[in-house]
């Protein structure tokens, strides 16, 4: 499945850093077939900068990104290209430039249909290691390589070295999930001790003599080497070593390897890229969704803004900041909406005045998009959604005008209206919410639990809100007086701000207190919910398998605090799963006896006028599952 | 529907450089036949109308604006995905591909 969803349309592409925008073209997606709404074709046309330096590198960086994904083709040798079209069974060995630059990939898919043996030495899956290594190493000391030229140059050269790291491996990543079978070679043992031994095969030494002269010497006799024995083993057919590296080329040459020499193309004066294409050397059609080509562009440049043509809404797709979430992102252990996806206002552009150079970059410095400035004092948040429902039907400037002024205000801070004259109107984005939660059910549990997880990033972009949430710690609980206190607002006012972000999820507000929490993924949720179930149990030592279900909702505030709807939704995972069993079967009288004055939370609901906003007990057992009395859980798996 | 890539300089056109593997196109299959060694490219829809379009290096214009008369919209099939596809976007990649890795300049793509 993949990750970034986006509809067909046509969109300037671009990024954000520090304060400004930076717009590198427009992209325009056609439905897969009239009036449809998935993707089909789609093409990328770059635009210029007005500055010859930042032109060149933003090129380079094009050109690696198309042909990496094949949509520009690399150069080969003319040999190769010929060996690679023959029937005949051949081995291609790869070099890491020849996976960075894509060539590997455009060789293996000329290969398709014929005997093939892919083989990537040991130095190569080192060098990746390196990289990664060597790219903390420089987070840590946060000063990439100084440039003399601008600010916007010294980025453009961090992104070329943060995307080395990551692009190699996508590389193979992408192979294996062909259906290749890539055989992991390497040298013979007294080769790596002979030519290995001085810097032994390791690279750490290297890392801090990379500039001497030579430095690449080791690592291209470990390559030579690993392909040298691969040709002992396969002594029946042809062994490529595939590589963008002219120096390891003509080295390779010289001891009487075949080369299979690559190089990128100049970029050409039709600068645009685009799929379906047809590959030049096969004449095979192939088709790289526009969805795969805007993640790995994210992969590339850690954030992407997409701005549909002469609107003044931007999607922002973020990757995970931390370096934990990114890690489980790549081993795919997080759900595939893991990459963030924000929604804002932001200067109204279109795709001919990026491409004419008009607006090739744009300061934020008056847009921010961090925050939005809103009143301190924060509507109900039922408001919000009712103030939206009206907004939607309203067809007169009487019927806009009724929505009060601080309404108003967050719902045009969160980008969801816009004011058009003196009305009031639906953004893209306030009718993709609003038409979601007309869908909402008292039984669709889960799509309202992604609904509140949606709109609450929106939530975030304000400017209370944010400064809450940073004040806010995961660990502890706080009270609201010494929230007022910290961030200078009056009790009522920061009462207002925790409604809000209590019934969005954001936080955990019960008995005058509050917890931050974070949203986790269904799965996690769940596992979280159970495990917490289960070891409450055995704490209690009790014999019935029971377990009151807002007491699991307590304990886990004190490790890991889940909100209300992330709670539903894990509990009504488990549910589903049957993994649990739930049950009413706790009297109130127990309840009582026990001193307890149970765990009871506004939340937002899907009603029959649109919104309801009820106090839930959690306790009584009858909101957690529809139809199902949920005052305890009991755990299936647990049958110790 | 193939793609045959000809030498114009092949008067008898005998053999094409390339050819390709059946398209699998299931529409009415356009003939376009693009001669990059002249400045006019010509387009034959499938009614059969004869279009000239500007020199191949000037084709990018036409994207992403290309008019509905010039468009040649068939469906392709990517696995279990099919597309509606705009061929002269197609086209147009395909020779500036093919100018770029310096591949006789002197052919015509034909669709037949």
């Amino acid at each position: 499945m993949l990750s970034v969803q986006i509809k067909p349309g046509c969109y300037i592409l671009g990024s954000q850093r520090a304060n400004q925008q930076v717009n590198f073209g427009g992209l325009v997606i056609n439905p897969a077939e009239q009036s449809s709404d998935k993707t089909g074709q789609w093409s990328l046309k770059f635009c210029t900068f007005g500055d010859a330096d930042i032109d060149s590198q933003m090129r380079q960086i094009f050109v690696s990104i198309a042909c990496r994904l094949g949509l520009m083709p690399v150069h080969f040798v003319e040999r190769f290209e010929k060996a690679l079209l023959s029937p005949e069974p051949i081995c291609l060995v790869a070099d890491t430039s020849s996976l960075f630059n894509g060539s590997f990939e455009q060789a293996v898919r000329l290969r398709t249909g014929k005997p093939t043996h892919l083989a990537v030495p040991d130095q190569v899956y080192m060098e990746i290691q390196r990289q990664r290594e060597r790219s903390g190493r420089n987070k840590a000391s946060s000063k990439p390589v100084k440039s003399h030229k601008n600010e916007m140059l010294d980025w453009l050269r961090e992104r070329r070295f943060q995307r080395l790291q990551v692009a190699t491996a996508r590389a193979l990543r992408r192979l294996k999930q062909a259906g290749m079978i890539i055989y992991f070679i390497r040298p013979p043992q007294p080769m790596v001790r002979y030519f290995g031994s001085e810097r032994g095969s390791s690279t750490a030494e290297e890392l801090t003599s990379s500039n001497e002269d030579g430095s690449n010497y080791h690592r291209d006799r470990l390559i030579l080497e690993a392909a040298r024995n691969q040709r002992v083993i396969f002594s029946h057919i042809p062994v490529w070593l595939v590589t963008g590296d002219a120096k390891l080329a003509i080295q390779a040459d010289l001891e009487e390897f075949q080369v299979g020499y690559s190089w990128l193309p100049q970029i050409p004066e039709v600068r645009v890229i685009g799929s379906p294409y047809i590959e030049p050397r096969s004449l095979i059609p192939y088709h790289l969704p526009v969805e795969e080509f805007i993640e790995d562009w994210l992969w590339n440049w850690e954030n992407i803004t997409l701005q549909l043509s002469g609107k003044a809404e931007q999607q922002i797709w973020t990757l995970p900041s931390g370096e934990r979430e990114r890690a489980r992102l790549e081993l795919n252990d997080l759900e595939p909406q893991s990459y963030e996806k924000k929604v804002h206002s932001c200067e109204r552009c279109t795709v001919q005045q990026v491409l004419n150079g008009k607006k090739p970059t744009i300061n934020l410095t008056t847009t921010p998009i961090t925050e939005a400035s809103v009143p301190q004092r924060a509507p109900p948040p039922h408001n919000l959604i009712e103030g939206l429902h009206k907004i939607a039907g309203a067809t007169t400037v009487e019927e806009s005008a009724k929505i009060t002024p601080d309404i108003r205000a967050y719902l045009q801070a969160l980008g969801w209206v816009e004011k058009k004259g003196s009305t009031l109107k639906m953004t893209l984005r306030g009718n993709e919410l609003m038409e979601a939660w007309k869908q909402l059910k008292v039984e669709t549990v889960i799509e309202w639990y992604e609904w509140l997880r949606n709109a609450s990033q929106d939530i975030l972009y304000l400017q209370p809100q944010r400064k809450l949430k940073d004040v806010l710690t995961l660990s502890n609980w706080t009270v609201d007086d010494k929230l007022a206190e910290q961030l200078g607002f009056s009790l009522k006012m920061i009462k207002s701000q925790l409604l809000l972000a209590n019934a969005f999820g954001i936080l955990v507000r019960l008995n005058g207190k509050s917890w931050k929490t974070e949203w986790k993924p269904l799965p996690e949720a769940a596992t979280l919910i159970l495990n917490t179930a289960i070891n409450f149990r055995h704490q209690a030592n009790s014999i019935s398998r029971a377990v009151r279900v807002d007491r699991v909702f307590t304990t886990l505030l004190k490790s890991t605090p889940l909100s209300l709807p992330n709670f539903r939704a894990g509990v009504f995972e488990l549910f589903k799963q049957g993994k649990i069993e739930v049950g009413g079967t706790v009297p109130d009288t127990i309840i009582r006896s026990e001193g307890l004055s149970g765990v009871k939370m506004k939340a937002l609901i899907p009603g029959k006028d649109g919104v309801e906003h009820p106090i839930i007990d959690l306790g009584a057992g009858d909101f957690l599952i529809p139809g199902k009395s949920c005052q305890v859980i009991i755990p299936l798996e647990d049958t110790t | 529907m193939k793609i045959r890539l000809i030498d114009t300089n092949d008067e008898e056109m005998q053999e094409p450089l390339l050819e390709s593997p059946s398209l699998g196109l299931d529409r009415a299959e356009p003939a376009i036949v693009a001669d990059w060694a002249t400045p006019i490219m010509q387009i034959k829809t499938w009614q059969g109308n004869q279009l000239e379009l500007s020199r191949l290096e000037q084709l990018a214009a036409l994207i992403p604006d290309t008019s509905e008369e010039n468009r040649q919209v068939i469906s392709w099939s990517f696995g279990d995905q099919e597309i509606e596809v705009d061929l002269s976007l197609v086209l147009t990649l395909l020779s500036r591909d093919m100018l770029m890795l310096g591949k006789n300049k002197q052919f015509a793509l034909v669709l037949e």
